[in-house]
């Protein structure tokens, strides 16, 4: 399936990753992992979006340990933070509101890491407008990784699938993955300096583009630009963001000892509120 | 231990040991007790002969084991040959006939030359390639087939058989919670046609450790619950169950140990949430064509590439109505059995010396089918299909 986002490759060099919103929201939805990391948790955290009004809507965080069910993932949370939601609208009450079907294809999700073979269907189950994800899942991611479920024509489900979006802060995602795993080992080394911490390209394992998107796919979101990143399963550049940010944002995550997310949390606890009109993002 | 001669002798069926093993298993079709069938992803291609070049020379018998430790210190060959024999003894020949190295290796007779130098193979004769399989089959039969008309393939056993044998099953209580949900199901389907706003899915799933029933639920699906399958229910009843029975937070979060009974073949989200779960076994009576995600597609629970694995099971027993009606329904059915219908050609071809069958020709469905009926019919009144109607 091809994405909706329809402005021809060859009149819009200037990519849509370059839109302040996507790191915005994936750096909401990594403050959420690192919060969960501080609980014992799998880092893996989302933040869900109204893409109309720019508005977070719902959040999630993997709770597996705590409620000792191996599939409390983060999307679950979030999705049925929507559906509750949705019911107690005054409108849905009264039996004229929108149906969630409808409310979800307004939505769009940034998770820090690709959602897993159960998610992946349960999204598209729901209807989900788009995904962005920082790092793949090679044990079962279900966006490509191990299998391509978000948009598998195999499939005979209600809707015919989204499309997803990997890289937005790839490494950040692999680094609050890899702090838990050396933590759960017993094995965790004192806190390093702030300025020992370097992020280095060839630590990282390649980002195998074809597995999630087509080279079209890709360009149309990633821009021109970035066409040898598709060909060299390298990470995107993103013209303005400064070198070393993705390495200040992660020591900025560590820092605290318990991430504060109250103020995510509390704007996705207000009503849903589906104005027509469109919002610009305040940052 | 490198004899290879063959002995062309009627073949042998393999024989498993079913050492208190009462259990009465067609291992060809993946059958136990003609009623619950195994769901396993097999490579379709498993049992088709495909052949590649590879480089031998003949040696006199006395110097083979100075001749195998030099080919067999060849490591670099990209082409794996653990399941074919080095050593071939040819019928009328005085001299044995060693496998070098696969010509994907080695392209040049000049270079097969010098390799052998360097390695200080001692005098051979006759360099040439020949063809061999390039993978073993999964039927014993096939593999001495092969064996007598290409080259000797070393035979290991059929994996699946030993699995089949070591499966536990107790018909008694699976039956039991089969008919439960069968009955439950059936239940909501009659509530659902008197009532016209009721929506419910005749969809039940009941989790059980053994004999004892752990949870129970129905599919409660809706526009504002899309989520709500049946089996995310039960898994939900249980794990908040052992939250509130278990101060302890360390990794017992698990349904290791649980089999799960389920009306319908799951979907891709339920399929998965079972993997995460790390149950035993599934036993499902109706394939979902659409969105199942085991036998239609997927085989989520057999998938190399995901991190655990489940045991699948189709129930195709038909001494219950309420039972065989939901899983024979199916036409489905025969989609799984064909492959292992083209097998029991493939031996019976053999057996009985017939090799005017080209065995790696696609056999025709209707051809199958009828195969398939024959061998059902033979079945010396199990009843594996009772009176199903095969639409065509």
């Amino acid at each position: 399936m091809t994405d909706t986002t329809t402005t021809p490759i060859s009149s819009s060099p200037a990519s849509h990753i370059l839109e302040p919103k996507h790191h915005h929201f994936m750096k909401q939805a990594l403050r959420l992992a690192s919060h969960a990391l501080h609980t014992n948790e799998v880092p893996v955290a989302c933040v869900f979006v109204h893409s109309p009004t720019n508005s977070i809507v719902s959040y999630g965080m993997n709770s597996t340990n705590d409620s000792l069910s191996g599939v409390k993932h983060a999307e679950f949370r979030g999705i049925e933070e929507i559906l509750s939601k949705t019911c107690s609208l005054p409108e849905f009450q009264t039996g004229g509101g929108k149906q969630p079907i409808e409310i979800f294809k307004e939505i769009e999700l940034y998770v820090t890491v690709e959602p897993c073979v159960m998610c992946a269907s349960a999204l598209r189950q729901i209807g989900i407008k788009r995904v962005y994800f920082g790092c793949g899942n090679e044990r079962f991611g279900g966006n490509g990784s191990v299998l391509k479920i978000n948009d598998d024509p195999q499939v005979k489900d209600l809707f015919t699938g989204y499309v997803s979006y990997p890289g937005i802060y790839r490494k950040c995602a692999i680094l609050l993955l890899r702090e838990f795993y050396t933590r759960e080992n017993g094995k965790a080394p004192e806190p390093r300096q702030k300025k020992n911490r370097v992020l280095k390209l060839d630590e990282f394992p390649e980002i195998k583009w074809k597995d999630y998107l087509t080279e079209e796919e890709f360009l149309r979101f990633y821009g021109l630009t970035n066409r040898e990143s598709f060909q060299n399963n390298t990470d995107i550049i993103v013209p303005q963001a400064d070198e070393n940010e993705e390495a200040d944002l992660f020591d900025t995550l560590m820092a605290d000892p318990v991430q504060d997310i109250s103020d995510i949390i509390e704007v996705s606890s207000q009503p849903l509120c589906l104005a027509n009109k469109k919002q610009k993002l305040q940052l | 231990m490198w004899s290879t001669v063959h002995n062309p002798s009627v073949p042998s069926y393999e024989m498993v040991k079913k050492i208190n093993n009462k259990l009465q298993i067609d291992y060809q079709k993946g059958l136990i007790e003609s009623r619950l069938l195994q769901i396993i992803s097999t490579d379709p291609k498993i049992n088709i002969l495909n052949l590649i070049p590879v480089w031998v020379i003949e040696i006199n018998p006395k110097d083979s084991s100075k001749a195998l430790n030099g080919v067999k210190s060849v490591t670099e060959d990209p082409v794996n040959l653990q399941h074919v024999k080095r050593v071939k003894k040819e019928a009328g020949k005085n001299t044995l006939t060693v496998l070098v190295c696969s010509k994907t290796y080695l392209s040049t007779e000049e270079e097969v030359i010098q390799m052998l130098s360097s390695l200080n193979v001692p005098d051979y004769t006759n360099l040439r390639t020949v063809e061999v399989p390039d993978h073993g089959p999964n039927i014993k039969e096939l593999s001495n087939q092969w064996t007598r008309e290409h080259w000797p393939l070393i035979w290991k056993g059929n994996v699946n058989d030993q699995i089949l044998n070591d499966t536990v099953i107790n018909m008694d209580f699976i039956y039991s919670h089969l008919k439960k949900i069968s009955e439950k199901s059936l239940e909501i389907e009659m509530e659902t046609q008197k009532e016209k706003d009721n929506t419910a899915l005749p969809i039940v799933t009941l989790i059980a450790k053994g004999p004892e029933i752990v949870a129970m639920e129905s599919d409660k699906r809706s526009p504002t619950d899309p989520l709500t399958h049946s089996i995310m229910s039960c898994i939900d009843q249980i794990t908040s169950t052992q939250k509130l029975n278990n101060t302890d937070t360390s990794h017992q979060y698990l349904l290791q140990g649980y089999d799960v009974y389920t009306t319908h073949e799951p979907c891709t989200m339920c399929c998965m949430a079972l993997i995460h779960s790390r149950i035993n076994r599934l036993i499902y009576l109706k394939q979902s064509c659409d969105t199942g995600s085991l036998r239609s597609r997927y085989f989520i629970h057999d998938n190399k590439y995901l991190n655990s694995k489940y045991e699948v099971w189709e129930w195709v027993g038909s001494e219950d109505e309420q039972i065989s009606n939901h899983s024979l329904q199916n036409n489905g059915l025969l989609d799984i059995l064909l492959p292992k219908v083209c097998n029991v050609r493939l031996c019976d071809v053999e057996q009985f010396g017939d090799n005017s069958g080209d065995t790696t020709e696609e056999i025709r469905p209707s051809c199958a089918l009828q195969l398939f009926r024959e061998a059902m019919h033979s079945d010396k009144g199990t009843g594996l299909l009772g009176d199903v109607q095969w639409d065509a």
